[in-house]
């Protein structure tokens, strides 16, 4: 190492510049050490399934329907009926950070997919074939071979550093094979003798399968309403999107095609296009409200938590989780984040997925991107809101309509006292329905407005019957102005009369101004100027006495007694 | 995507008669009588022909692949994966690699990986087997003898052991090149013996000494043999009548068919076909895609050949009819 260093003519090119002099060096091949690919792949791909994502994503590049994900032995294959490789783009996917793939139309461009699982397993062999063509080209990285050339804190000394490009041609092979089936075109991916902590991710299936779901582009399920609708939208402003239908294969239980869940009450998807300042689309929005019809509003059921409010698809592959966007939603700590299904999916090709597809890479277009983000998802937050106060309205609306037909019952047992509380409870309901207006929608107005004239005119029914019941009692208390003893009887007369309806003619033939047997006749005698509402109030408080005190007991006649001494 | 180049493995039109003819309709009853589709284990080989034929009737299939060390490591490699994508192709779902040699994984339980296979479970410290249809090709041989033990009558004794509790059916496919071990002529003889029948040792004889070829010896010895090991592990076996072969590489194989019913008990169970019965059942022969009736032993009883072959198709009844007349006009 220090002779080569010794050699290095850089060395002298940089020691015999002038002063001030800018030089340019050459980068030689022993440069770009072989650490880089672990470097790359243990640093990017940090949860174990991120080299399914990577896989996976070079099969919706290759225009596949149908990927496969199994797991048996102690291998992975990841396999495809894509499109497959020619002899020349095999030999391209070695290339490290070198890709070849057109950004407008592929999701993978970086050029280190393929080494994703490079710390997992010993090797990893990729076939592929074209349709028509005879030959199967196929592709083996030995990792294990590659990572020998790595020193390690324990061997440094004793490993020769290796050159990428040297440790890259050392581990890997190419081979042609035969192919009995011309029709057939894929990529096969098989990673061998994988890592047991590796292989015990994958026997987590839950986990995987909530993986797969939250991050790889699977289509909607064939029952799903909407999923015509929304990829053909996706599709008119992203023609590379590409959703697949995945199988999970674990030896261990059973095989399943994944889709998206379908989440039951969702209304039809609203879209929103994000344009730049030339009004080019950045990104096409779409949401569905969880409204169900059980009245049972709000968010959408917790085992669908995964599919909670929005979240960035990039052709079709997830950015970030749906957490990211949950804080754009503001009213009540972003309840009705919840309550929205839907994605922010990114057409235009200056916004950036970083490399661990966590995020975008931050510049100028992206910060733009994201205030218009933040404004789209705040208008989808306000239509949420309308929704909820619509329907908060609505419940209103049918607990008056339940109160107006249970409180009409009650009015045909014409207990004043309850005619009165209904009466007041009647101006209540009334200025409600006044705020619930406010809240609804114009057909729904309607539906309200209508309640409103049954409450006017089941108040004007209840003003009637009091005004009757009012006479009635003047009446019969003009027609009896001599009783003596009033107070048993006319209490009985009026429970009676309350009761009935029907006017006892004989038995309140008593005199109310002259017999003060209640507090509703001491008032009426006293002269005092009351309301009809003040008068309706004492013959409640004079009913309430005679119910509580009872009228034959010695309280009650004291009570009497009292007022109508104080009052005369 | 890629071709296997041990084109051995590959299937011929004589297995693929028996795979869709004869073996198909016995599985097709036996899933019916079991109420589901059934678990396969077994040697499928990269090309999954039979899983292929069979998908009908099939909810896993668990294929053992060998996994060894350096360049057969390579060749077992690219076989695991040839069968994976094979089932891809054909959109067959629940296929399982199992990773070890097939005696080995039978006489554990676990792969080379030190797992429990799949469509096995663990219960008081042993590992019992599930699978409906298990099925054998010994290409080797049967007498097929490694580390100085006969492991494949080793194995076949440990599966039924392990697959107690699980009725079966189990089809075993045996090459006749590596002959008949000693002790398994002498378990005839000592069979022939035992049973004091005259027609048994008479018809016995003859298959021990005859020269038609060892195809004849295999048939007479296996489904005796099959019976003995089945009944003391608690199953009453059937045994279908025997089918001679020439596979793939010229080789000279018999393809034995068992129903394996368990029972409940533990006591010997006897299966229904006494050792007498299945000396008797006849050995058929299918050459070029055809079903044919060679030679017998003597004072074979044609007679009962129509009911043993009930379970084919009609058409191919009524050829095995034409056969047997011309074999009663012939004497």
């Amino acid at each position: 190492m220090w002779r080569k260093m010794q050699l290095d003519p850089r060395i002298e090119n940089l020691e015999n510049a002038s002063l001030g002099e800018v030089i340019s060096l050459p980068v030689f091949e022993d440069d770009i050490g072989a650490g880089l690919v672990p470097t790359l792949s243990r640093g990017l791909y940090t949860n174990p399934f991120d080299c399914i994502r990577e896989y996976v994503q070079n099969s919706v590049d290759s225009r596949a329907r149908n990927v496969s994900v199994k797991a048996t032995g102690n291998s992975v294959y990841i396999i495809d009926d894509g499109f497959g490789m020619s002899v020349s783009e095999i030999i391209s996917a070695r290339k490290l950070g070198v890709s070849e793939k057109d950004m407008r139309f592929k999701v993978g461009f970086r050029g280190i997919g393929i080494y994703s699982a490079a710390a997992f397993c010993k090797k990893i062999v990729i076939s592929s074939k074209k349709k028509g063509d005879e030959k199967t080209y196929v592709f083996t990285l030995d990792c294990e071979e590659y990572f020998k050339a790595i020193p390690r804190p324990d061997n440094i000394d004793k490993i020769d550093k290796v050159s990428l490009s040297k440790a890259l041609e050392k581990a890997t092979s190419f081979t042609v094979e035969v192919s009995f089936l011309e029709e057939d075109q894929g990529t096969m991916v098989q990673l061998e003798e994988v890592s047991t902590f590796f292989m015990q991710a994958f026997q987590d299936e839950n986990e995987l399968k909530r993986y797969i779901l939250r991050n790889l582009p699977i289509d909607f399920h064939e029952d799903f309403e909407y999923k015509s609708l929304i990829n053909e939208k996706i599709r008119s402003l992203d023609p590379s999107y590409n959703p697949i239908t995945l199988s999970l294969e674990l030896d261990h239980s059973e095989s399943v095609n994944i889709f998206r869940p379908i989440i039951p009450n969702l209304d039809t998807p609203n879209f929103k296009e994000i344009k730049d300042e030339l009004g080019n689309t950045m990104a096409i929005c779409w949401g569905c409200l969880h409204k169900p019809s059980d009245g049972k509003r709000g968010k959408i059921p917790k085992k669908f938590s995964d599919f909670f409010g929005f979240v960035y698809k990039y052709k079709g592959f997830t950015i970030g989780t749906n957490n990211d966007l949950k804080p754009i939603f503001t009213t009540g700590s972003g309840t009705l984040f919840e309550w929205y299904t839907g994605e922010v999916y990114v057409v235009d090709i200056k916004i950036i997925p970083d490399a661990p597809r966590s995020g975008f890479e931050s510049n100028e277009t992206y910060k733009y991107f994201y205030k218009k983000v933040e404004e789209t998802l705040r208008s989808y937050q306000s239509e949420a809101e309308k929704y909820r106060g619509h329907e908060r309205a609505l419940e209103r609306l049918n607990e008056i309509k339940n109160n107006l037909q249970s409180w009409k019952i009650e009015f045909g047992q014409q207990d004043l006292f309850r005619i009165a509380e209904i009466n007041s409870l009647l101006r209540n309901q009334k200025a409600s329905l006044t705020t619930i207006k406010l809240e609804l929608s114009p057909e729904m107005v309607k539906d309200a407005e209508a309640v409103e004239e049954e409450i006017n005119g089941f108040s004007r029914k209840i003003e009637i019957f009091r005004k009757k019941k009012n006479s009635e009692t003047r009446k019969s208390a003009s027609q009896n102005p001599e009783d003596e003893n009033p107070r048993n009887d006319d209490s009985q007369n009026n429970t009676s009369s309350t009761e009935s309806g029907q006017n006892t003619q004989d038995s309140s033939s008593k005199s109310t101004l002259e017999k003060p047997d209640s507090v509703s006749t001491i008032a009426a005698r006293s002269k005092i100027p009351l309301s009809t509402g003040a008068k309706e109030f004492i013959e409640v408080v004079d009913r309430g006495l005679k119910l509580y005190l009872g009228e034959e007991t010695d309280e009650y006649k004291a009570l009497i007694k009292f007022l109508s001494t104080r009052y005369s | 995507m890629s071709s296997i180049e041990n084109s051995k493995f590959s299937g011929n039109e004589n297995k693929i008669f028996i795979t869709k003819n004869w073996d198909y309709p016995i599985l097709s009853e036996f899933s019916e009588f079991l109420g589901r589709p059934l678990d396969y284990f077994g040697l499928s080989g990269p090309n999954l022909e039979d899983v292929i034929a069979w998908r009908n009737l099939l909810h896993r299939i668990r294929s053992v692949e060998r996994h060894r060390q350096g360049e057969e490591g390579k060749i077992d490699k690219k076989n695991q994966s040839q069968a994976v994508l094979c089932a891809f192709r054909n959109n067959i779902k629940n296929v399982s690699i199992i990773q070890g040699n097939i005696e080995e994984v039978i006489l554990t339980g676990i792969d080379c990986n030190q797992r429990i296979i799949p469509g096995a479970c663990l219960a008081n410290d042993f590992i019992y087997f599930e699978h409906t249809l298990v099925n054998l090709d010994f290409f080797g041989g049967i007498g097929y003898i490694k580390d100085g033990g006969i492991t494949r009558i080793e194995a076949i004794k440990k599966l039924f052991e392990r697959q107690s509790s699980t009725n079966f059916i189990f089809i075993l496919n045996i090459n006749v090149r590596d002959g008949i071990p000693n002790e398994i002529n002498e378990y005839l003889q000592d069979y022939m013996k035992h049973h004091e029948d005259i027609n048994f040792s008479r018809s016995a004889q003859w298959y021990l000494e005859q020269n038609l070829g060892k195809k004849y010896k295999l048939k007479a010895i296996v489904p005796i043999l099959i019976k003995a090991i089945a009944e003391v592990f608690n199953f009453k076996t059937t045994c279908f009548p025997p089918l001679a072969y020439t596979g793939n590489g010229n080789a000279e194989m018999v393809h034995f068919v068992f129903s394996c019913e368990y029972g409940i008990g533990k006591l010997h169970r006897f299966s229904s076909q006494t050792p007498h019965q299945l000396l008797n059942l006849p050995l058929l022969e299918v050459s070029q895609g055809n079903l044919i009736l060679p030679e017998q032993h003597p004072n074979y009883d044609f007679s009962g050949i129509a009911n043993q072959v009930a379970f084919l198709s009609e058409s191919i009844q009524a050829d095995l009819r034409n056969q047997l007349d011309l074999i009663y006009k012939k004497s």
